[in-house]
């Protein structure tokens, strides 16, 4: 290991009366990956955008090889090679890979005029991009540096902000919660990158919440909690998940979820037999998808994302024109019914996206805990909101799914993952729902929070409730669900028991390489 | 035959405004600001280059100064919207009811006149129109092309050249960044309230350009409401052809010929009908997307918006 690359000494932000780095002391070595684990609210972005120069200490010093170092903007932390790469990504979606890449530093055709010169207006496109090819290539990127970014998946987008970085030729990235919006394969990927770029004499600082991946990849894992440095631990095998859990957390905390054995009823409550959906180019994108859900059970659907999972869910939550095929909800025929029609029903809904589908983020916490029933008494009379109710439902919803808010009634969008996502769930679970449709339930959440998650789903289905479970992390599908279909091409094809089924079984139905016939999926079904 | 040559040759006419606002515009719109005072902008630099050049005798200083006020006035729309955070609403519509009075007001204390202010005998708009020597000899192209006015022969050159600016140069790439996703712009450094700035200027430029064509080029006289609503329509424009210039030119194309085939049809009917003519550019634009829009609505299964799902 080289010499220490980045320091602080008793580094503390506050805004207001609140304290949220307390004389931070960490020191990272050159060459290593460093872990910085917390909770979400623990102040681990804080502390990166201090290092990045987004925020300005309010005491404490940065020392950056040595010097006692102070940023104005992230252009000096760049410049002196440190770069951050966002969990939202700062990209333009309708320029091409490689210019976003060379976005603010763009070459310049220089005009000859016999022996000389000139600088002249129009951009060297090939010249730049034959210098990104090159970067791509250096690092082994699998990129098509021309795409668009707004047609390139997740994945490949977090690529392009790190290779922005590389191309700015930052010896200290910084990647904040870079596994959150990624599939299981994206993150295998990007670890193995991690990697290389440490190979490459790069120090990485990576934030996160997910300790399987913090122990796949870190040299060093420090660990943040309430603005305080709990402890830095070295990763060896003598670090369990376990122990970096209740130091994240405080207290114990339960990784595995704990069913309570209790069995699927007889009775079909949600039935979906033969459905199809349509693409805008005419193609089939949901085809023939046919499963019923009993009381008091959960039915997880795994698959690699993009095989119509998110289809799937917007087809049974109304907002996609079903091509064929029927729905019923306790024997009564709900096909084709829009959201609001579906919500008459008693059936609760997490969407993929809780911030473009589920929330109305300028919107305050009481208001979105009443989205959807906003119309019907008690909430409005005669038309008239009724604040009163609101803030009774609101105290109670926040009491009952312990809700964090910072302030009284905050708007949303100033609430972390995890309390975003509770609201939703506190919504949608407080309706006694007789049918629960959730999807990605604890994406970006923290370890705290995702338990409580897990619980809530679990204690709906143990009430009677019929839950569709969809999810990119397979244990948690596994892990929740009674049986699991697989989604492959906007088909089903396996059903496996969850108690029954391996991970690499599974895997080999996820990438296609086996399959079920459409009777053997019925029968197990 | 001759009716028909004498439609297009009006349309190259009437185009030339539309066009300019048009292109100017699509800076604004594609840097992320909702600009509605662009009417307002012309309106002035039509009036101001008449007023200058009948005070002082001298087209040059009537064009200088309409351009110097149309950039006054964006400067100072950027000043109150982008600078100071006002409403961009507000602040649009305060421009397009000034130019609405302001001139008014100016010719009644300075001329005894309500209505219009005429510099024929500084401006003779027979000589403003120029007879091209190549165009001469070629037959159809002479209708339609030939003597037309100096603006009308370079607003194809302003227009290539800011698509061109738009697609092939740094500040183009900076001014789509700016409006598409500002943070990724501001994260690698790009000043993106100056990039907003330099759009609602060159916007003034080509406003002017609208408003002298309007004014000081094909009539030489100002008359109160001389923009006739092109700026709204040109916001139309920009937003039909998705703030892409090609495009948006492409519509503001189709309403110069609206507006000249109404110039035509109003020589057939009455007056009671011609004056219902001014309608005509926005049936035209509603028939025009709902063509485009159909086929593309009718493919979509999709209960909410793209970007939602």
């Amino acid at each position: 290991m080289g010499s220490i690359l980045i320091q602080t000494k008793e580094i503390t932000k506050k805004f207001g009366d609140f304290i949220a780095n307390d004389k931070i002391n960490i020191a990272v070595e050159e060459g290593e990956i460093r872990a910085i684990i917390g909770e979400n609210g623990a102040g681990k972005s804080t502390l990166m955008n201090m290092l990045y120069g987004i925020l300005k200490p309010t005491s404490g010093e940065i020392i950056y090889k040595g010097k006692p170092v102070s940023f104005e903007s992230p252009r000096d932390a760049i410049e002196l090679g440190i770069g951050m790469v966002h969990q939202h990504f700062k990209l333009s979606p309708s320029l091409s890979i490689y210019e976003n890449i060379v976005l603010g530093s763009e070459t310049i055709k220089k005009i000859k005029f016999g022996k000389k010169s000139f600088g002249g207006v129009l951009i060297d496109r090939k010249k730049e991009m034959a210098e990104i090819q090159d970067l791509v290539d250096k690092f082994n990127f699998n990129l098509d540096i021309t795409a668009k970014v707004r047609d390139i998946s997740i994945g490949a987008k977090q690529r392009v902000e790190i290779l922005k970085m590389l191309y700015r030729n930052v010896n200290l990235l910084i990647l904040d919660e870079p596994t959150a919006v990624l599939i299981p394969s994206e993150v295998d990927d990007l670890i193995q990158r991690m990697q290389d770029l440490k190979k490459a004499g790069k120090t990485i600082i990576i934030i996160t919440h997910k300790l399987n991946e913090v122990k796949m990849c870190a040299d060093n894992i420090t660990v943040i909690r309430g603005g305080k440095v709990i402890g830095t631990v070295h990763n060896d095998d003598n670090t369990t998940d376990s122990d970096l859990a209740e130091m994240m957390v405080g207290r114990p905390v339960l990784l595995r979820v704990k069913k309570s054995g209790k069995m699927p009823g007889e009775k079909i409550v949600y039935s979906v037999s033969g459905l199809s959906a349509n693409d805008f180019e005419g193609k089939k994108i949901l085809n023939n998808i046919s499963f019923n859900i009993h009381e008091n059970e959960i039915i997880g659907i795994a698959g690699v994302e993009g095989n119509g999972q998110t289809d799937l869910m917007l087809a049974l939550s109304g907002l996609l024109d079903i091509s064929e095929g029927k729905v019923t909800l306790n024997d009564e025929d709900i096909t084709g019914l829009w959201p609001d029609e579906l919500r008459r029903y008693k059936i609760g809904i997490v969407p993929e996206d809780r911030y473009k589908q589920g929330l109305c983020l300028g919107l305050p916490v009481s208001w979105n805990l009443i989205a959807g029933i906003h119309g019907s008494s008690p909430f409005c009379v005669h038309g008239i909101m009724q604040k009163a109710s609101m803030q009774e439902n609101k105290q109670k919803l926040v009491k009952d799914f312990d809700i964090r808010l910072g302030s009284d009634d905050p708007a949303v969008g100033s609430l972390s993952g995890g309390n975003a996502q509770k609201v939703i769930i506190a919504r949608e679970f407080s309706k006694h729902p007789q049918l629960l449709l959730v999807s990605q339930p604890t994406r970006g959440v923290d370890i705290g929070a995702i338990e409580f998650i897990h619980n809530e789903i679990l204690r709906m289905r143990d009430k009677g409730a019929a839950v569709l479970i969809f999810s990119s992390e397979l244990s948690e599908v596994v892990g929740l669900s009674d049986r699991v279909y697989v989604m492959y091409k906007g088909e089903f094809v396996g059903v496996f028991n969850s108690s029954e089924v391996s991970f690499n079984e599974l895997g080999l139905y996820m990438s296609g390489v086996k399959r079920m016939t459409r009777e053997e999926i019925f029968t197990n079904g | 035959m001759d009716l028909f040559l004498s439609l297009l040759n009006m349309t190259v006419e009437a185009s030339v405004p539309y066009l300019l606002i048009t292109i100017g515009g699509v800076f604004v719109a594609r840097a992320g600001v909702f600009n509605i005072s662009m009417e307002g902008c012309t309106e002035f630099a039509a009036f101001a280059g008449i007023l200058f050049t009948f005070v002082t005798g001298k087209i040059w200083v009537g064009v200088i100064s309409s351009i110097l006020l149309a950039l006054f006035i964006n400067f100072v729309f950027y000043i109150f919207t982008v600078k100071l955070n006002g409403n961009l609403s507000v602040v649009g519509t305060g421009i397009n009811l000034m130019a609405a009075c302001v001139p008014a007001s100016l010719l009644s204390a300075l001329f005894f006149t309500r209505s219009n202010l005429i510099a024929t005998s500084i401006i003779n708009p027979a000589n403003m129109m120029y007879d091209v020597p190549i165009l001469r000899s070629i037959p159809v192209l002479n209708d339609i092309f030939n003597r037309q006015t100096l603006i009308t022969y370079i607003t194809p050159f302003i227009v290539f050249g800011l698509i061109v600016v738009m697609y092939k140069t740094k500040f183009g790439i900076y001014v789509r960044v700016t409006g598409e996703n500002p943070s990724a712009a501001q994260a690698v450094g790009i000043k993106t309230n100056r990039i907003k700035m330099y759009c609602l200027l060159i916007s003034a430029f080509t406003c002017a350009l609208a408003g002298l064509n309007l004014s000081v080029e094909k009539l030489g006289m100002y008359t109160i409401n001389m923009s006739a609503n092109r700026g709204f329509i040109c916001l139309s424009a920009i937003n039909c052809g998705r703030k892409e210039p090609g495009k948006a030119c492409i519509y503001a194309l189709i309403f110069g010929f609206v507006r000249a085939l109404q110039t035509i049809i109003n020589n057939f009917v009455p007056v009671a009908i011609s004056s219902l003519l001014g309608i005509m550019p926005y049936v035209a634009i509603i028939v025009v997307l709902l063509i485009v829009e159909i086929p593309n609505a009718r493919k979509n299964h999709l209960r909410c918006f793209r970007d939602l799902a």
